[in-house]
């Protein structure tokens, strides 16, 4: 197991006619040994280039990287000593699954011991390292329930169990940090989520570092020990899922992580008191005095009579009841807000019905107005 | 612990999944949701198509139809001949000089009319003309070679036209100065389209000799004065002659001469020693003889053991007439008169060329010279015989010849014709005319025994004893020997064949006929489907019948027929109804006794031991290359080498021609930079190199096979190259554990397709071997093609093919049956 060090990493793609693309830029990150880092961001955000420039498939076109306090920038994939699953898996369809497991732990050996097999012709030496692979093949398959699979090819198995087979294939080599990319996304909801959780348990069992990375950020969330939300090329906030939960960096990340996501209102805000649209409503804030952007999660909104005064008129538009929670879609003034409410209190709601909407202060969250807006902290 | 459970994994399969009746084309929940107009569209859409298909099927028809009935229609009107001719030598210039004549003799007899066909060379003369009578409708009035008299006259092809020539004496005895006087002919010529039966010079008259010529040896005046040496004769003799070609041989960079070894100068040669490939009755081979075999182990020693004296052996192109042409051979033939117009073409000293005449062939122990010409004949079932005989009688009469005689190709037949000026021309060379006639008196026909094999037999053999060397004299000839009387032994079907039961095989395809379209009535009523997928399925064969009907009429059909046909001695002239029942005897004769075919067979074999694997391995490696999308330019070179394997088959064959040139040729001329001697090879090194030859040239023509390998590497995921690299697989393995076994479907087919393809050389052997020397590059597809075409065995041919098809089933069954453990289908599979 190892840190992974990124240093003003960047990456440039030279496309049509002389035009350059930025993927990636100048991308800080210290992932430390054993930690459960997970890239996440909308498509197109730089982090499977990323993960892509760890693993040593392209190169760096800027900055420098570090696996285990060693410069890796310059080594091939296969000196780096990390394993990689992809989205698609990557099976060797012609191969076994044994085949497959065993073939990285092959690979190497073929390298190692290749020139002193022909010269000793060590054929007792050959025969102990296959029992050492097979015996290692069987462990990995155990570990992950794959031990009545072992003879069947690619094409026989489900989507579930080629999933298994690709992180069996990276585990087998032991390598010092493991890398993912996307490999829930070809599983339907369901396993997807069970499989999430048993991932978390591997990483438990194996102390290992590993970069994640996903689109998910709901399985973002309940993975990561560090999240990393990255939006055109860059960084946007570096932290722990719940730290990116309550205190986003900036109204990008505010707007992608949370599920509903966080209601953002433009406005200004003087003397307490937030307007939109020409429409305000009282909010005991800081003492700032400015054009922002206001944020409430979901089901920070309050939902009261629309008799109340200060609170903002709303009509209910539709609503989706979850079972345990229903969401709200209120067309207000400040345009349509999303408000999630208790299970318990739904049936007090109607479509088409008018409320009211009120917001505590503590559960505001201000940021300059724009895409990426930072977050002002004088609330 | 387990990651989780399999079960779930059904879910997203049952919920894609659709029940078959969703998939038809015309759903009827699209038809409901269409609107009137667009139906009505649709409708008259589909309407105007049917109408616009039956009405082009019915117009093809029509024309048919039409073509015939006009026909019937002008037959009562005017009568029409049919001429059909070649110009191969004589070019544009000899086309036209026919074409005149014909319309004089138009003008002169209103009210026929002739219709001219002159399908090239002599080739593709005779390969029409055996169409045409296999047709049953050849031409009233054609060519035929003296050779090919024999052959035709005894497969009753021919009219004989002894009853006209009575006509015309009985005319010219009553005062008729336009009678035809068989006397002014030159009598050898007139006898050599005489065949009684058994061999050719007597019996009945077969056609009107247009022209002919004798031959000899074309020299180089001016190397001639170099060495000088005095001039030859018109009484040179063989001693003469070699000293001659000794010493132009000692000069730079020169060759003695050249000496073309074909069956009849072969032939020719042995009779100015006296002695004979055969005897004059045809019966008893007389090439064993002891001064016919010194006089060919003589000619093989000059050719083989003394460098520089005579040509030896090279690619067709460079044997024959053009060799002279470059000014750095003494002496070049047998040759006649045809090589005249393009000798004609040789620039004067002073622009670069050089002075030429000719001598009549030397003698040896006997004076002796031949024959060879051309007459206008008949065909025997000609409907207008009084016509055709007008018009033969116009095109060999004094003013034709004398026209034809300005084009230098030959000497007219006609004796007062060829004494007269417009043969014997001063202006042009070769100065000695009076040679060709002088050698006239000594002259005869070589006759050759009805069945062309015999010659094609010697011409293999001897060019391996005299050509490629790689037989000694006696050898070849005990070849010869043993392949002529494998060929003369068999007698297929024995001594009185049955008659082919043609109206049993027209039974049995009938009812073939009738079981197909019963199958597909059985198809279509069969279904119990709703209305909508009826509707559907009939679409379905409505659309595919064009093909169906195609592939049922002329592929099912022929190689049906050609199947019975294996089984007769059908000749491939002449209607069917003329097949004879032999059985399985063609089948024996080429497993068991047939030489040539085995030959063939090895020929093709050692070919494609090394094409295949070859062609592939470095069809794969070009693709391999082809995939780096690094490379500066690449689509430039995809295309450059996918360019050779769209090129046209003949002309990319003559370029190879040239390339394989043993002297001068591209390929030899790299080899010498590199200090390696290159082979003639398609010479005297054939046997070894000869196929190899066509091998190598097959490399070029990979670019198919190469796109086929690109499509298929650029299917195999990317991701499986980077899990191998991050697995720590470098390039080698990456393609020794990725891509091959990722490509190995591909492989497995171009494997196959090479492998039949590799059966199937043809047009590069025709063009730039023609199967010599000897048989050495005769690979099996061009025997097929000589023994159905040149040699008049269509159901022999018919067997080879079938012997074809079941190896190359064989080759593909043992390939896919070995192959089912190492080819990996699933990136085919979805």
């Amino acid at each position: 197991m190892a840190t992974v060090t990124l240093r003003k990493v960047g990456k440039v793609y030279q496309g049509e006619g002389g035009r350059t693309v930025r993927a990636v830029e100048a991308v800080d990150l210290a992932i430390a040994h054993g930690e459960f880092c997970v890239l996440v961001g909308p498509s197109g955000c730089g982090k499977s280039t990323t993960l892509r420039m760890i693993a040593g498939l392209e190169d760096l076109s800027e900055g420098t990287l570090e696996i285990g306090g060693k410069r890796v920038d310059d080594l091939p994939a296969k000196d780096r000593d990390i394993a990689f699953v992809f989205q698609n898996y990557a099976l060797y369809p012609h191969l076994t699954v044994q085949e497959n497991i065993a073939f990285g732990l092959e690979t190497r050996r073929a390298h190692r011991s290749a020139l002193v097999a022909m010269c000793t012709g060590a054929s007792a030496e050959r025969t102990a390292e296959s029992t050492k692979i097979n015996a290692r093949v069987a462990e990995v398959s155990k570990t992950l329930a794959l031990d009545a699979l072992l003879e069947r090819y690619p094409r026989e198995l489900s989507g579930g169990q080629r999933q298994r087979v690709a992180v069996g294939r990276a585990i087998a080599r032991d390598p010092k940090v493991f890398l993912f990319d996307e490999p829930l996304s070809n599983l339907d909801a369901r396993l997807r989520i069970e499989t999430r959780t048993e991932l978390r348990t591997l990483h438990r069992r194996l102390q290992a570092t590993i970069v994640y990375v996903t689109h998910d950020q709901e399985e973002a969330m309940t993975l990561a020990d560090r999240l990393v939300v990255m939006h055109e090329g860059k960084i946007q906030q570096n932290a722990t899922a719940q730290e990116c939960y309550e205190r986003p960096a900036n109204r990008f990340v505010a707007g992608f992580i949370g599920t509903p996501p966080m209601n953002l209102v433009d406005g200004q805000m003087e003397s307490g008191v937030f307007t939109a649209n020409s429409v305000s409503m009282p909010i005991a804030a800081g003492p700032f005095r400015r054009d922002c952007t206001l944020g409430v999660r979901p089901d920070r909104l309050r939902i009261v009579s629309s008799e109340q005064p200060g609170a903002l008129s709303a009509t209910i538009a539709t609503i989706e009841r979850l079972g345990d929670r229903t969401d709200l879609a209120l067309d207000t003034a400040w345009g349509r807000l999303t408000a999630r409410v208790d299970a318990a209190l739904a049936h007090h709601f109607r479509e088409g019905t008018r409320v009211g909407v009120t917001v505590d202060a503590k559960d505001t969250h201000y940021f300059e107005r724009g895409a990426c807006g930072v977050r002002i902290d004088g609330s | 612990m387990r990651l989780h459970s399999a079960n779930h994994t059904s879910a997203m399969t049952h919920a894609t999944k659709t029940s078959p009746a969703d998939f038809h084309l015309y759903s009827r929940a699209m038809s409901a949701n269409a609107t009137n107009a667009s139906r009505w569209i649709g409708r008259t859409v589909r309407g105007a198509l049917t109408v616009i298909a039956v009405l082009l099927v019915l117009g093809a028809f029509a024309r048919v139809v039409y073509r015939t009935a006009a026909a019937r229609d002008e037959s009562d009107r005017a009568i029409e001949l049919t001429v059909m001719h070649w110009s191969g030598e004589g070019g544009q210039e000899e086309d036209a000089i026919v074409q005149d004549a014909l319309r004089a003799f138009e003008r002169a007899n209103p009210g026929v009319r002739v219709k001219r066909l002159n399908p090239g060379d002599a080739g593709s003369f005779y390969t029409k003309l055996q169409t045409m009578m296999a047709a049953g409708e050849p031409p009233d009035v054609f060519y035929v070679g003296y050779e090919r008299v024999a052959n035709f006259a005894s497969l009753e092809l021919l009219r004989p036209i002894e009853d006209f020539v009575a006509q015309e004496e009985a005319l010219r005895v009553s005062g008729d100065r336009d009678a035809l006087d068989l006397a002014a002919f030159y009598p050898q010529t007139v006898d050599a389209f005489r065949f009684d039966g058994a061999r050719v010079g007597r019996g009945t008259l077969y056609g009107i000799p247009k022209d002919f010529t004798t031959v000899g040896f074309y020299y180089n005046k001016d190397l001639f004065r170099q060495a000088q040496l005095p001039f030859p004769t018109n009484t040179w003799t063989w001693d003469e002659y070699i000293a001659a070609a000794r010493a132009l041989g000692k000069l730079e960079g020169v060759t003695g001469s050249e000496f073309v070894t074909w069956p009849v100068m072969v032939r020719t040669y042995l009779r100015t020693e006296g002695c004979d490939a055969i005897d004059d009755q045809l019966e008893n081979i007389r090439v064993a003889e002891p001064n016919a075999v010194r006089a060919l182990e003589r000619l093989r020693a000059w050719r083989h053991d003394e460098p520089n004296t005579l040509t030896s052996g090279k690619s067709k192109i460079a044997t024959g007439a053009s060799v002279f042409l470059g000014g750095k051979v003494g002496m070049a033939g047998p040759f006649g008169r045809w090589v005249v117009p393009s000798y004609r073409n040789i620039p004067s000293k002073e622009h670069g060329g050089f002075e030429w005449d000719f001598a009549p062939l030397p003698r040896g122990a006997a004076e002796a010279n031949c024959v060879l010409t051309v007459s206008w004949s008949m065909a025997r079932d000609t409907k207008h015989p009084e016509e055709s005989w007008k018009l033969i009688k116009w095109l060999t009469n004094a003013k034709s010849q004398a026209d034809n005689a300005r084009l230098g190709l030959a000497i007219p037949t006609l004796k007062s014709v060829a004494a007269s000026a417009a043969f014997l021309d001063a202006t042009h060379a070769p100065a000695n005319n009076q040679g060709y006639l002088d050698a006239i008196p000594a002259s005869s026909v070589v006759a050759w025994p009805a069945d062309p094999t015999f010659e094609q037999i010697l011409g293999s053999t001897m060019d391996q004893g005299l050509k490629t060397g790689d037989l000694t004299i006696t050898q070849a000839i005990a070849e010869f020997n043993a392949k002529w009387d494998a060929h003369v032994q068999f007698v297929p079907g024995g001594a009185n064949p049955p008659r082919v039961r043609w109206d049993l095989f027209g039974g049995i395809g009938m009812a073939l006929v009738g079981l197909v379209l019963a199958a597909f009535a059985w198809l279509i009523l069969r279904s119990n489907a709703r209305a909508t997928a009826r509707s559907e399925e009939r679409a379905g064969f409505a659309f595919a019948s064009p093909w169906v009907v195609g592939f049922l009429l002329f592929l099912a059909f022929p190689i049906l027929l050609s199947l019975v046909l294996s089984l007769t001695n059908w000749k491939g002239i002449g209607p069917l109804e003329g097949a004879n029942w032999v059985g399985l005897d063609n089948y024996a004769q080429l497993l068991a006794r047939d030489g040539r075919f085995h030959t063939a067979f090895q020929v093709t074999l050692y070919y494609a031991l090394i094409a295949v694997p070859g062609g592939q391995l470095l069809a794969l490696l070009a693709a391999v290359v082809m995939m780096q999308p690094k490379v500066r330019g690449i689509a430039f070179f995809r295309a450059a080498w996918y360019l050779p394997s769209v090129l046209a088959g003949v002309g990319v064959s003559i370029l190879w021609r040239w390339i394989f040139d043993s002297e001068g040729g591209l390929l030899n001329r790299t080899l010498e930079l590199v200090g390696i001697a290159g082979p003639e090879w398609f010479g005297k090194d054939a046997a070894r190199f000869g196929a190899p030859a066509f091998a190598i040239m097959s490399f070029w023509l990979v670019g198919g096979s190469m796109m086929v390998y690109l499509a298929g590497l650029q299917q195999v995921p990317r991701e499986l190259y980077e899990a191998a690299a991050i697995d720590g697989a470098g390039a080698v393995r990456r393609f020794v554990r990725v891509t091959l076994p990722m490509l190995s479907p591909v492989i497995l087919f171009n494997l196959i397709m090479a492998v039949i393809g590799s059966f199937q050389v043809f047009t590069q052997a025709f063009v730039m071997t023609g199967g010599e020397p000897g048989d050495l590059t005769r690979f099996y597809v061009l025997y097929l093609f000589n023994k159905a075409f040149e040699l008049y065995d269509m159901g022999y041919a018919s067997a080879m093919a079938w012997i074809l098809l079941i190896i190359v089933l064989g080759c593909t069954a043992v390939i896919l049956r070995s192959s089912a453990r190492v080819v990996y289908y699933e990136s085919l599979r979805k």
